[in-house]
């Protein structure tokens, strides 16, 4: 594997431990940071379970122990300052990010590039947090990150050309294309997805057509691979309703969330992580 | 074709995920589009689980999973049996 450039993860959840497993396979030394011991122990055993998973699905072509050899687990934020690159992968709770971009902007010096990972915080909000916020970009990985070779990036109010380019040149060497778009909230993927999901648990509750049946015409009439319903599950409720929420603050009522997706979150109808939300997904409830 | 107690439980399982009525033992399931690539996810925990087969790095290869014929041949050789 060819020697690369030192890239400092902070939040080792899904989307954090997917771009650790992603960087560290294309021969990143990486520092990954979360802020209790359950969340890094999580993320070893996803890695466990995921690098192997991926390389059958036709992902990165290692093995686990070198994976595991390249990250570095840490508690301190502050190991993160020698970090070059740096990429943000909070939970979406503005007060958390706003916490963690303020401390990582005195923290990391002026030449670093800095990311967020956010898939609906509109990139500018946080890049006004830091010094030389012309550094901040936002590169929206999509789950499972070893798996997907499309990145959304954007372009804040103040990114730079030379950060733009460097986070081109990062994501080409993980063997991913970036899509550049101008900053918005939920950018375009999210504004488009979350909309269309909402819509098609609205439909579901007017009992206008089956969960199956929406999804059937997407993929019979629109040659998706996934209806809008299995998509929701897959993302799981909970964050699809998180994310609706955020949208619905910025942008307003037609983002507000379908009253059934608040009553199966509530539920505990998550979606594949549950084993249970617009469909029965057997076998991953409760699977780690 | 023997419907031997392993081979109906699988058959069972991926009943739940796609319709298995015209799926034949040595049908490739994934390029049928029988299994999409996600439910291979339920699909390893269930041969884990059911079969009580611990899978090893090295077991992590799509000729163990390509076919119900191919899953059997492997739970067995795992379990000593083949």
């Amino acid at each position: 594997m060819e020697e690369r450039s030192r890239i400092g993860i902070l939040g080792a959840g899904i989307i954090g431990a997917g771009l650790a497993q992603s960087a560290a396979a294309s021969g990143h030394e990486v520092v990954l940071v979360d802020v209790t011991p359950q969340a890094l122990s999580r993320a070893r055993q996803e890695l466990a379970r995921s690098v192997p998973l991926q390389r059958l699905l036709g992902g990165p072509a290692v093995r686990l122990e070198q994976v595991l050899e390249r990250i570095s687990f840490s508690l301190e934020v502050e190991d993160l300052a020698e970090a070059p690159l740096l990429v943000e992968a909070i939970p979406e709770i503005w007060e958390t990010k706003k916490a963690a971009w303020s401390h990582l902007g005195r923290l990391c010096p002026g030449e670093s590039l800095l990311a967020s990972a956010t898939s609906a915080i509109p990139i500018t909000r946080l890049a006004a947090l830091v010094p030389q916020p012309e550094r901040v970009v936002g590169l929206h990985f999509m789950n499972p990150v070893p798996l997907k070779a499309t990145v959304e990036m954007i372009r804040g109010f103040y990114t730079s050309a030379q950060t733009l380019q460097s986070a081109r040149d990062f994501l080409a060497g993980l063997g991913k294309t970036a899509i550049e778009v101008a900053d918005s909230p939920g950018f375009v993927s999210n504004r488009v997805l979350m909309l269309t999901v909402n819509e098609a648990i609205c439909l579901v509750a007017e009992g206008v057509a089956a969960p199956e049946d929406i999804d059937r015409l997407f993929k019979g009439c629109f040659s998706h691979k996934m209806g809008p319903l299995e998509t929701a599950d897959m993302i799981g409720l909970d964050t699809v309703l998180q994310s609706l929420e955020v949208l619905a603050r910025d942008l307003g009522e037609k983002f507000r969330p379908c009253p059934l997706l608040r009553r199966m979150v509530e539920a505990g109808r998550l979606g594949r992580k549950s084993g249970q939300g617009f469909f029965v997904h057997p076998g991953l409830g409760g699977a780690p | 074709m023997n419907p031997d107690p392993r081979r109906v439980a699988l058959r069972a399982f991926l009943g739940k995920l796609c319709d298995v009525s015209s799926l034949g033992d040595q049908d490739d399931l994934f390029a049928g589009g029988f299994v999409n690539s996600l439910y291979l996810v339920s699909l390893l925990n269930f041969v884990q689980e059911e079969f009580t087969v611990v899978l090893d790095e090295e077991d992590f290869d799509m000729a163990n999973f390509r076919s119900i014929q191919a899953v059997l041949d492997f739970v067995a050789r795992k379990r000593g049996e083949a």
